[in-house]
């Protein structure tokens, strides 16, 4: 149903509206032009200012099947452009390069991943974003686009009229800036990560629809090291993604009973139960002595916390940082797929704020694109520590437990670790590129470390079979492997006896 | 003996020539107290020629040794046999009577370091000894001395980065003597205590000192061999450079911390540095620069990728390398390069999926060509030649000097490098001004004589003594301290002056505020806009304002320009005012481009100061500035 008159008299409306003239793809289903707007509300919170049409095309290539899409042009735009010099070429030239765009790996490959809006819009970001830094004309409206799915099936007249009703300079030095830019543009999306994108499908966003998380798609999305950090974390994912929940005994009506607890609702109460007289079954009530049927898939209660401690000093700049955040992704994802609470936390002089995974959904790109702002004081973040997991834990009563992620350097003061460890389990992986032992005086009183060389993180085999063998110890009844491994160190990535 | 550097009590006019005659008369009549006083006079006239200046120096020496003032005698001898070539022996009866501290400065002068060291320890100078038995290499006496300074520092440590240097200090001397061990241990207190004071020191907005514990923690990390150190030290030291505005240092940093990285065969982190120096010299408005930073970026990719290909690293390290490097020339137009690329990566690629991409890729730059690109380096007449200074030496000695005028002007007397004649003319009679006042250290009056006889230094060193004269007591000498530092235009200079304007006395707040409108260099603004956003007294504030109104940077006319759209009447007033006196360009272009986004208020101040410098404003789109 197209657009009600009373919003075509909006600039906001027919600003964007009538830039689809320009649009040479066309959804099938209305619904996907109305994510067309979702996107473009995240380019402009993004600071990327660009025609509808633009956005409306290049995300649709990357968020929707080909089946799902009609590629050609919408109108005929020629009267319309003719006036001004050289804009019916760029006219042209912009369909070829939508169709170069479709002919790529990343659009051909929509249909294998859900891919969100943040991040299709973040995408587009990407790729448009040094187009739209080209563009010297302002937009002379505000986009204001309606949520209504029949505003955006306008035919062919519909647009020529919308896009004739206002001045499209903005529009038409885009269009000059993108044909200009067609080479870059191409080579950016030539070289979309693709595995980027899957892995931002499977561990989640956590949280990128808001601005804060829309800014932190876009700089994982730009920054060259996310590349590393992604193909180690699906290099060792596989062997994540294998874990499951543990069975246990639960409270919930569903499956069969596993066995007998103290805690339940009266239709599991063991029936023999009844036969105690009546003040010693209220006793019985009283002190938790009643017993329950239990039944198995433990979801009702997550005994421990697990804080996933990264090093975002300056210290860890390069190698480093691609090991510990590949690392404290994947040792996250398995530990909640073993249905245990984690939170990630960056430390750089300062704790930075908790940020915990929703569900299942892990804050994969504020984890990708984190980037401290301050020196290194550990000896102020290890005291905070100590003094938050206290207060924690008088609070919720919970058991903290922190896997610590950083370099081999990282001399904390031995009584400052002593405090940690007396509120929670402690296990580190210290990245160490140049090898060799970590002179360290407090690795006595962690449960379990691991050293992993440039050696290790340079060989394929040697450093997804060194994740792997920290991640197997990351058990959720202990942090990685504690009884095993306590004071041990070894380099290469297994625990030393 | 304060009255003698009163200049108050000598001619204004008096020419040089003239006061030296008299000094002799005075001289010829045995009234060596008017002879100091008439020769110092004549001494405070530092552009004179050296010949005449040193024949007065020699007759002010005599004078004062014919008064049994040998401190002051040897101090003028300092000058005289440091300015000659070669440095002459100075007179040895002199030497004998002189303190065991100056005995052992003048020993240092003719070269005698192993016995000026060891006159530094008897005068309870440790820092002094210490550095003086490095110089004569004898690491365990020093070893022993900065053991004894870090122990006591340690033991309550209310000055961290005093510790930590001292820590430092141990380490390499603990190396250097062979004692691996100890040096282990002291460079991890160092490095504690460096993070330690450079957090607190950043929180309390003393940045230059946080970057002078990070240029420490890369002299660490080089001695240790401990990269993570010098990363650390390289990427805070570049944030405060970025912070203070000070771009071409922070671009010449920039290029020595991807050397490093690189040199470390950490091409990872150096490609990453590489990218965000192009960033920042691109906001920076130096594309040049820009561009070569992006060529090092797309090279140091290259690099990883080869680098990992030797070591037999993961295919799809190899191929992410080659990506960023493709997306790096991308930027820059390189599309034949662009091209060679994917061709590489077409060879490399395992999966046939991926091999398909990488050649339909390759294929579209058959035809290109790299495009030509200016990229240069930071130009030569913009790098700073100067390396870092010994911090961990000078910070120290600064430290036991306890804010002596005496000591510090003596450090610029005593400088073995080329300062000016008139500087080290300023600091003789600093010196000699600062020896008599702290002779008698409650002597306000003599307090005020050091502070106007400091005033014209300007140095660094300097700082240390107006600042703690401006602790004192007496809230004229406070206020005269104030005044000396508005010539100081270094950040640490805000520490006092802050101070200042929180005084209880409406003299020094005055003097605070005077000194306050002084202090107008780019790196001034961040502590500038603090004063600004924090004050609560309009003439404060309007200070602020005057002095970010004559510095040229764009964050300095945004805030103005913030202030002209929302700020106080008054405060706009002396915005308005301060600018139609200007003649910086910045605020034009800034205030142009605002002329379209910005409040009717803020539109007709801005077309205000246009007008009456002469410059019409540009027409905004939107037609905002009609």
């Amino acid at each position: 149903m197209p657009a009600a008159a009373s919003l075509l008299s909006d600039p906001g409306v027919v600003g964007p509206l009538g830039s689809l003239a320009l649009s040479h793809v066309r959804p099938l289903s209305s619904a996907l032009a109305l994510r067309a707007a979702v996107w473009q509300r995240d380019l402009e919170r993004l600071g990327v200012v660009l025609p509808f049409a633009f956005v409306h095309d290049f995300g649709l290539l990357f968020a929707a099947p080909r089946e799902q899409l009609k590629i050609g042009p919408r109108c005929e735009l020629g009267p319309l452009v003719a006036k001004t010099a050289g804009a019916a070429e760029a006219v042209t030239a912009y369909r070829e390069i939508i169709d170069e765009v479709a002919q790529s790996e990343a659009s051909q490959r929509a249909r294998d991943a859900k891919r969100s809006d943040a991040l299709v819009g973040a995408l587009v970001a990407r790729l448009l974003g040094a187009v739209a830094r080209r563009v010297r004309t302002r937009r002379p409206y505000a986009t204001a686009l309606p949520a209504d799915a029949g505003a955006f099936e306008l035919g062919g007249p519909d647009l020529v009229g919308l896009w004739a009703r206002l001045d499209r300079g903005f529009e038409l030095e885009s269009l000059a800036a993108l044909v200009r830019g067609r080479l870059l543009v191409l080579t950016l999306v030539d070289a979309v990560d693709l595995d980027t994108l899957q892995l931002l499908g499977l561990l989640g966003l956590g949280g990128a629809g808001a601005a804060g998380g829309q800014v932190d798609l876009l700089a994982a999305l730009g920054n060259p090291s996310t590349h590393d950090i992604v193909s180690f974390s699906l290099e060792i994912l596989p062997s994540v993604l294998e874990t499951k929940s543990r069975p246990a005994a639960s409270t919930f009506a569903a499956h069969g009973y596993a066995g007998l607890g103290r805690r339940g609702t009266v239709d599991s109460l063991v029936l023999t139960e009844l036969a105690w007289d009546e003040d010693e079954l209220v006793r019985r009530l009283l002190d938790d002595e009643v017993l329950y049927y239990s039944r198995d898939q433990s979801r009702d209660e997550v005994r421990r916390v697990h804080h996933l401690l990264i090093d975002a000093s300056a210290s860890m700049r390069g190698e480093r940082a691609t090991f510990a955040r590949g690392l404290a992704l994947a040792t996250a994802k398995k530990l909640v797929l073993a249905g245990e609470e984690v939170a990630f936390r960056f430390f750089d002089a300062r704790l930075y704020e908790l940020v915990r995974g929703q569900g299942r959904e892990l804050p994969t790109a504020y984890v990708l694109s984190f980037k401290g702002e301050r020196g290194r004081n550990p000896t102020r973040v290890f005291a905070a520590l100590a003094q938050e997991l206290a207060l924690s834990r008088r609070r919720d009563g919970r058991e903290p437990v922190v896997h610590l992620f950083t370099h081999a350097a990282q001399d904390v003061p031995r009584p400052l670790v002593a405090a940690v460890r007396a509120e929670a389990r402690i296990s580190a992986v210290f990245i160490a590129p140049g090898g060799g032992e970590p002179d360290l005086d407090y690795l006595d009183l962690l449960d379990a470390h691991w050293v992993v060389s440039h050696q290790t993180l340079g060989e394929s085999a040697a450093r997804a079979e060194t994740a792997r063998a920290i991640l197997g110890k990351v058990q959720a009844d202990a942090p990685a492997g504690a009884a095993a491994a306590a004071g041990a160190a070894a380099e290469g990535g297994a625990p030393a006896p | 003996m304060i009255e003698w550097y009163d200049p108050a009590g000598v001619e204004d006019e008096a020419g040089f020539g003239y006061l030296v005659a008299r000094a002799r008369a005075a001289l010829g009549r045995d009234e060596g107290g008017q002879a100091v006083r008439l020769l110092v006079a004549a001494l405070r006239q530092a552009h004179v020629r050296e010949d005449e200046y040193a024949r007065a120096a020699a007759l002010l020496r005599d004078a004062y040794a014919g008064l049994g003032r040998y401190r002051e005698a040897l101090t003028v001898e300092w000058y005289r046999t440091g300015a000659q070539p070669g440095r002459a022996p100075v007179a040895e009866g002199l030497l004998r009577r002189a303190l065991p501290s100056d005995q052992a400065r003048t020993l240092l002068l003719t070269g005698e370091v192993r016995r000026a060291a060891e006159a530094f320890e008897s005068a309870g100078l440790l820092v002094r000894a210490a550095i003086a038995f490095e110089q004569s290499r004898e690491w365990g006496q020093a070893r022993a001395l900065w053991s004894r300074l870090a122990q006591s520092l340690c033991a309550a440590p209310s000055d961290l980065y005093a510790a930590a240097l001292a820590q430092f200090n141990l380490f390499r001397t603990s190396h250097l003597a062979g004692d691996a061990r100890a040096a282990r241990a002291a460079s991890v207190a160092a490095t504690h205590l460096l993070e330690e004071a450079a957090d607190r020191l950043e929180t309390s907005g003393l940045r230059e000192r946080a970057f002078d514990c990070y240029q420490v923690l890369i002299s660490i990390g080089r001695q240790t061999g401990v990269f993570e150190h010098v990363l650390e030290g390289y990427v805070n030291i570049l944030r405060i450079l970025q912070e203070d505005h000070l771009r071409y240092y922070a671009l010449q940093t920039y290029e020595e911390a991807v050397i490093a990285a690189r040199n470390e065969g950490e091409f990872v982190a150096a490609a990453t540095l590489a990218r965000e120096m192009a960033a920042y010299a691109r906001k920076q408005g130096e594309p040049a620069v820009a561009n070569y930073a992006t060529m090092a970026e797309a090279s140091l990719w290259q690099g990883v990728a080869k680098a990992s290909g030797e070591r037999g690293a993961p295919p799809s390290l190899v191929e992410n390398a080659l990506l960023a490097a493709v997306a790096s020339l991308g930027e820059l137009g390189q599309y034949r390069s662009v091209g060679a690329l994917y061709t590489r990566l077409g060879e490399l690629a395992a999966e046939e999926r991926r091999r398909t991409h990488y050649a339909r890729a390759g294929r579209r730059y058959a035809d290109a060509h790299d495009e030509r690109v200016d990229a240069q380096p930071l130009p030569a007449h913009l790098r700073h030649e100067a390396g870092f200074p010994d911090v961990w030496h000078v910070d120290l000695i600064e430290w036991e000097q306890q804010g002596s005028a005496a000591e510090a002007c003596a450090d610029v007397l005593l400088e073995p490098g080329p300062s000016a004649d008139v500087t080290r003319r300023r600091a003789l009679v600093g010196r000699l001004v600062a020896l008599s006042a702290e002779a008698d250290p409650s002597s306000g009056r003599a307090a005020l004589l050091v502070c106007g006889a400091l005033e014209h230094l300007e140095l660094y060193g300097i700082l240390a003594p107006l600042e703690a004269l401006a602790r004192r007591p007496e809230a004229e000498v406070r206020a005269a301290a104030l005044k000396a530092l508005s010539r100081f235009l270094y950040k640490r200079t805000f520490v006092t002056v802050r101070a200042g304007l929180a005084d209880e006395s409406p003299e020094v707040v005055r003097a605070a505020t005077s000194a306050l409108e002084q202090l107008r260099f780019p790196h001034a603004f961040d502590p500038l806009a603090r004063v600004y956003r924090e004050a609560t007294r309009p003439e404060v504030r309007h200070a602020a304002l005057r002095a970010l109104g004559r510095i040229e940077l764009v964050e300095a006319a945004e805030l103005l320009v913030g202030v002209l759209a929302f700020g106080a009447a008054d405060d706009r007033r002396v915005v308005v005012q301060t600018l139609k006196e200007s003649r910086g360009r910045v605020f034009v272009e800034v205030a142009n481009a605002a002329l379209g986004e910005t409040n009717a208020t803020a539109r007709g101040a801005i077309r205000e100061i246009l007008n009456a410098r002469g410059i019409a404003p540009e027409r905004a789109p939107g037609g905002g500035a009609n």
